[in-house]
């Protein structure tokens, strides 16, 4: 099965994409005007910087006694260096002999600036923003370090993703616990269908009240109502076929018996017909025996004969008993003079568990069948002195915890021809016979599969080996704590399976 | 015995019919619920064998409503429905004994003499009355020790009076032990199988009421 996609995570993961590429078009976007208004504004600095040296060095100094102006030019140009500006002033006297009469401390030094404007320069390792002008003689060069800019944009760009970050963050833990609150109905849903019985057919109540889940709520409720009324007709098809089966069978069985009866009066009965109604009876009784089958199986498939029902503590033994005791009295009356094989039956120690404490998911009659469906079969196919095995345990093989309740094992191991891997495969499937010749209705092993699939369990026959050719059936079904029980603590089941084990 | 088959399907209430009479009853058949009425409101009978499924009611019903009028008929019911739940409501309408089908002949014999013991308050099948012997289950009569030959109406004359466990039996219930609901038998009959069973047993074993009718004698008794 694949893993089940999260609803929620669909969603937060969503809802971050979104608002991931979103924000991020609108702050790419935003940094990219701001980093041109940003530009532009540095740019109106060096402007107006540049104007404002110009208008003081006019002001100050005529150009004729430009050398003597000097001092009052460098204190205006300390005060723009403040800011981060470098200046230059210069005095020209043709476009070749440009002489610096005053610049700032941090001046890259702007010799090589002909043109008037905006230029860019990279003089002591680092790129400058320039903006020359020349007036009356006087050419005013300022500069911005284009690292200095850079960083001042990256600044701005950082106080803008920052809370962009922190408020992403927030929405997603946000998001995360408002959609847990959304999908409790659904979770509450889920809870009572994970509760329900296997065979409850009151409709479900969760979730009608929610408008998104009440029309899903609706939709399983019709369902439901529809598949326990196809149930319902089941039950009734299978009560009507019992009875429309039954009664020319029995009239046949009665008519039957009653010719055996009027031909055993008349003294001397002919043989060629006595024996005619032998096995016309012996044909009734198979046919009884598969019909019986049949609807068992009927049943079993219908889930009419569980109810709910369950088979506890000393009666699970008790089934077990009677199972065995039922097929050997079975097979002492089919066995007529013969003598039919015995079954020696053993009920493990179950150890840290009392078999109070357990019950199975299986009406008693059920159980009781299912196990002597595999004695019959074990005491059909047996050969030889010694006894059917017929074996009940509780076994925790093959189980993820160790703590919780066992499952019960029922081990039934015949001494006959036994089965090949393929026909253990084989055997389960409705009227499959290993030979054609053999007594049986073929639905015996179909109906104990049945019956523990109906339980959570599975039955398994395991083929025969040179050293014991014979089939072993292993009826394996899972054990529940019955309602007022309580489990062995952790300890004691240690301490029980060392024991075991030793 | 006179037994009351009510069964809807004939050919299965012809098989038990037959059955019975080779085992010694006299057996009625009544194929629905309606004809059961007048079969049980006509005619004497020492127990009824009862379906469930009937074509214009419910055997159940049925049962339930004899026993409400406090008619004490031993039944048993004999039908294809085999759940428990089915079993427990059939014995707690009040039937005395449930049989499934597919059933065998031998069983329901065995089990109508077990009924009919009950009914009859007797400990066993086997009575016996001093000079002779009966066994109801296996339809024999011993006189001394040796087997009494006894017609097939004669039996059933004598297991009538056996069974009315010494009430007096009038003339027309023992017809309708011996015949059933077949009105072509001439009405003297009964004394005529009685002079016979008096004849094979001794006088002393059937006693005349006069005006009323028969009954086995309280000293063969």
């Amino acid at each position: 099965m694949n893993k089940a996609a999260s609803l929620r995570l669909r969603l937060v993961l969503g809802v971050c994409l979104t608002m991931c590429a979103l924000w991020s078009s609108v702050a790419a976007w935003m940094f990219t005007s701001m980093r041109q208004e940003l530009h532009s504004m540095l740019d109106d600095r060096l402007i107006a910087s540049t104007r404002m040296v110009a208008g003081v060095v006019q002001q100050l100094q005529p150009v004729e006694h430009a050398a003597s102006a000097r001092a009052p030019a460098a204190d205006i140009l300390s005060v723009i260096a403040r800011d981060g500006v470098a200046c230059e002033v210069s005095l020209v006297r043709s476009e070749v002999d440009i002489r610096p009469i005053a610049q700032t401390a941090n001046s890259p030094g702007f010799s090589d600036l002909n043109a008037a404007g905006f230029g860019h320069i990279h003089k002591g390792g680092k790129d400058w923003r320039t903006y020359v002008l020349e007036e009356n003689g006087i050419r005013i060069a300022t500069a911005d370090r284009i690292d200095v800019r850079e960083h001042l944009v990256q600044s701005f760009a950082y106080t803008l993703i920052l809370p962009f970050l922190v408020a992403l963050a927030g929405i997603l833990l946000l998001t995360w616990w408002c959609w847990s609150l959304g999908l409790k109905p659904l979770q509450r849903l889920q809870q009572e269908l994970s509760r329900r019985p296997p065979r409850d057919s009151s409709p479900v109540q969760a979730g009608q009240d929610v408008v998104e889940l009440a029309p899903l709520v609706l939709s399983l409720n019709d369902l439901l109502g529809r598949m326990n009324a196809a149930i319902e007709r089941e039950r009734r098809w299978t009560a009507d076929a019992a009875h429309e089966l039954r009664t020319p069978l029995t009239a046949i069985k009665t008519h039957v018996q009653v010719a055996q009866l009027v031909m055993e009066r008349t003294g001397t009965p002919p043989t060629q017909a006595m024996s005619a109604l032998q096995q016309a009876d012996q044909g009734i009784s198979h046919m009884h025996e598969t019909l019986e089958h049949l609807l068992l199986l009927a049943r079993v498939e219908t889930g009419a004969q569980q109810q709910d029902c369950s088979t506890r503590g000393a009666a699970l033994v008790q089934a077990f008993e009677q199972a065995c005791a039922q097929s050997r009295q079975q097979a002492l009356l089919t066995a007529g003079s013969a003598v039919p094989p015995a079954i020696e039956t053993a009920i493990a120690d179950p150890g840290a568990w009392r078999w109070e404490q357990l019950e199975v998911a299986l009406a008693p009659a059920l159980l009781t069948c299912a196990i002597t469906n595999l004695t019959d079969n074990a005491l059909r196919h047996h050969q030889g002195a010694a006894p059917v095995s017929a074996r009940l345990a509780l076994t925790t093989t093959g189980l993820r915890d160790d703590t919780g309740p066992p499952h019960l094992l029922v081990r039934i191991a015949d001494q006959g021809q036994g089965m090949t891997a393929e026909e253990c495969a084989l055997a389960t499937q409705r009227f499959w016979r290993k030979s054609s010749a053999l007594h049986g209705s073929g639905l015996g092993l179909t109906i104990v599969q049945r019956i523990a699939e109906s339980a959570g369990g599975c039955l398994r026959l395991l083929p025969g080996t040179a050293q014991a050719p014979g089939l072993v059936a292993e009826l394996r079904l899972p054990l529940r704590l019955a309602a007022d029980a309580r489990a062995p603590d952790a300890l004691t089941l240690t301490a029980a399976a060392l024991l075991t084990k030793s | 015995m006179h037994i009351l088959i009510v069964e809807d399907s004939a050919l299965v209430a012809s098989g038990i019919r037959t059955g019975l009479e080779l085992h010694g009853f006299t057996a009625d058949i009544a194929a629905n619920v309606a004809q059961a009425r007048c079969h049980v409101a006509a005619s004497h009978f020492d127990a009824c064998i009862l379906d469930l499924g009937l074509p214009d009611g419910d055997g159940l019903r049925l049962l339930g409503q004899w026993r409400a009028a406090a008619r004490h008929l031993p039944v048993l019911i004999l039908s294809a429905r085999d759940r428990i739940e089915d079993k427990v409501a059939g014995f707690q309408t009040g039937t005395d004994d449930y049989l499934t089908k597919p059933f065998d002949l031998t069983e329901l014999v065995l089990r109508l003499h077990a009924l009919l013991r009950r009914a009859g308050g007797r400990a066993s099948d086997r009575l016996d009355f001093g000079s002779f012997a009966i066994d109801m289950a296996c339809a024999q009569v011993t006189r001394q020790g040796q087997p009494v030959e006894l017609a097939r109406r004669e039996w059933a004359l004598l297991s009538a009076l056996v069974q009315a466990n010494g009430r007096v039996l009038s003339a027309a219930q023992l017809h309708d032990s011996l015949y059933g609901s077949d009105l072509d038998v001439g009405s003297n009959t009964v004394n005529v199988h009685v002079h016979h069973l008096r004849r094979k047993l001794g006088q002393e074993v059937i006693e005349t009421v006069r005006g009323l009718g028969f009954r086995l004698s309280a000293r063969a008794a």
